[in-house]
């Protein structure tokens, strides 16, 4: 076929109408995300000593930090979602703040480390945390990919990271929400480590799934 | 212009121009849409050239761009600069293609040239290798055979032969490659045999 006919084509089909700006669509999906996970929470019900656990400055913050992190790498997503992230390549890297901060404050609150400790609380193989994180984020996590895939993302891998980012650091606030268990070195292995393995994890599902507009 | 926040930092006048058409076809003016279209066509030939050289593909390759640009088209903001958007999926374009030309370079892409004269052999009662690769061609699967009569017969280009079949230009030519490889495969014990 020759470029002026395809041109016609193309011009017969017109050009599609404008997408949502990035901003505007992870603040849908953050409302989306705050009803699904506040309807777990409901079903779950808080942990009995959550009043006493908000007078706490380090809970309040560690929860703080999780949020930023989630929100900004639900704008990170969606502005990876765009071709010309170019644009705005700061931004790929601003849920790193947060997320450095949450973690500095895990290794605060873990110190000082113990290898023995460590040891044994790799011993404990407690899952669940890490299943539940990865179960109730697979809806959210696939409205957000199903979000993103209508954009034209390029930087597929950065994208699906940071979707799964997101979700993940919302998973970590329900569990830190619900769940009794506050001993630093369990929360760190168990709640935030799956939310670093969820972020390779959506790298890969960004790579294979987010290409589709290209095709 | 007026109403719109121009960010025109950085903005030559023919990004601005360019996004003022972009903007113009999102609104439903076709007429802008085909004028911008046209316009990119010598834009991207240029980019393709800096990128690739003077090469056979530059034509296909430009079609996908100008493909990808339509399909994306959804995601241009104007409030950004259109050049940058626009050449982000050029250049992916070219990525893409570079990914796919250096894979096939690995299996030797030019050899398969003499396929070509394998197939319009004319068949003979001597069993010859017009033959024998008749035999070959027959044990593909039929969508593969058609691409490489198509191709390398017909003389099609792959954007010409996605037409024709309803595919996708790369899902062609990866197609074409499998074909080509399991010709090669079956014609190598075979050669190795008539060398002996």
């Amino acid at each position: 076929m020759q470029t002026e006919e395809l041109v016609q084509q193309l011009v017969a089909q017109g050009p599609k109408k404008r997408w949502l700006h990035p901003g505007k669509a992870a603040l849908g999906l953050l409302a989306f995300m705050l009803v699904y996970y506040g309807l777990i929470v409901g079903f779950s019900n808080f942990r009995t000593d959550l009043a006493v656990k908000f007078k706490e400055p380090l809970y309040l913050l560690e929860v703080g930090c999780a949020f930023l992190s989630g929100l900004t790498a639900l704008f990170a997503a969606n502005w990876l979602a765009l071709p010309d992230v170019g644009q705005r390549p700061h931004i790929r890297f601003l849920p790193f703040l947060p997320l450095g901060a949450l973690l500095g404050l895990q290794l605060y609150m873990m110190s000082p480390l113990s290898w023995d400790a460590l040891y044994e609380c790799l011993k404990l193989e407690l899952y669940m945390p890490t299943v539940r994180i990865m179960l109730y984020g697979l809806f959210p996590a696939a409205i957000v990919f199903f979000v993103m895939e209508k954009a034209a993302p390029i930087r597929c891998c950065w994208a699906g990271s940071m979707a799964a980012l997101a979700v993940a650091c919302f998973g970590y606030i329900l569990l830190r929400l619900t769940d009794g268990m506050d001993d630093p070195m369990r929360v760190a292995m168990w709640y935030f480590m799956p939310v670093g393995l969820m972020a390779v994890v959506g790298m890969m599902a960004g790579g294979m799934t987010l290409k589709r507009v290209w095709r | 212009m007026a109403g719109h926040q121009w960010k025109e930092n950085n903005l030559d006048k023919e990004d601005i121009e360019l996004a003022e058409k972009m903007r113009r076809a999102q609104a439903g003016d076709g007429g802008a849409y085909a004028a911008l279209l046209k316009e990119l066509i010598p834009i991207l030939k240029g980019f393709l050239y800096s990128r690739l050289g003077n090469r056979a593909d530059n034509e296909d390759i430009l079609q996908n761009a100008l493909l990808a640009i339509h399909r994306s088209s959804h995601t241009y903001n104007t409030e950004r600069s259109f050049k940058a958007w626009m050449f982000s999926i050029a250049e992916y374009k070219v990525k893409d293609f570079l990914r796919a030309h250096y894979r096939h370079a690995a299996v030797g892409w030019d050899d398969f040239d003499s396929v070509k004269d394998f197939i319009a052999a004319p068949v003979t009662e001597e069993r010859g290798s017009g033959e024998d690769v008749q035999e070959m061609l027959k044990e593909l699967p039929e969508k593969s055979r058609r691409i490489v009569y198509m191709m390398k017969v017909d003389d099609f280009s792959a954007a010409e032969v996605a037409e024709k079949l309803g595919m996708s230009v790369s899902a062609v030519k990866v197609a074409a490659h499998r074909a080509y490889k399991t010709l090669l495969a079956k014609g190598r014990p075979k050669r190795n045999q008539d060398a002996d």
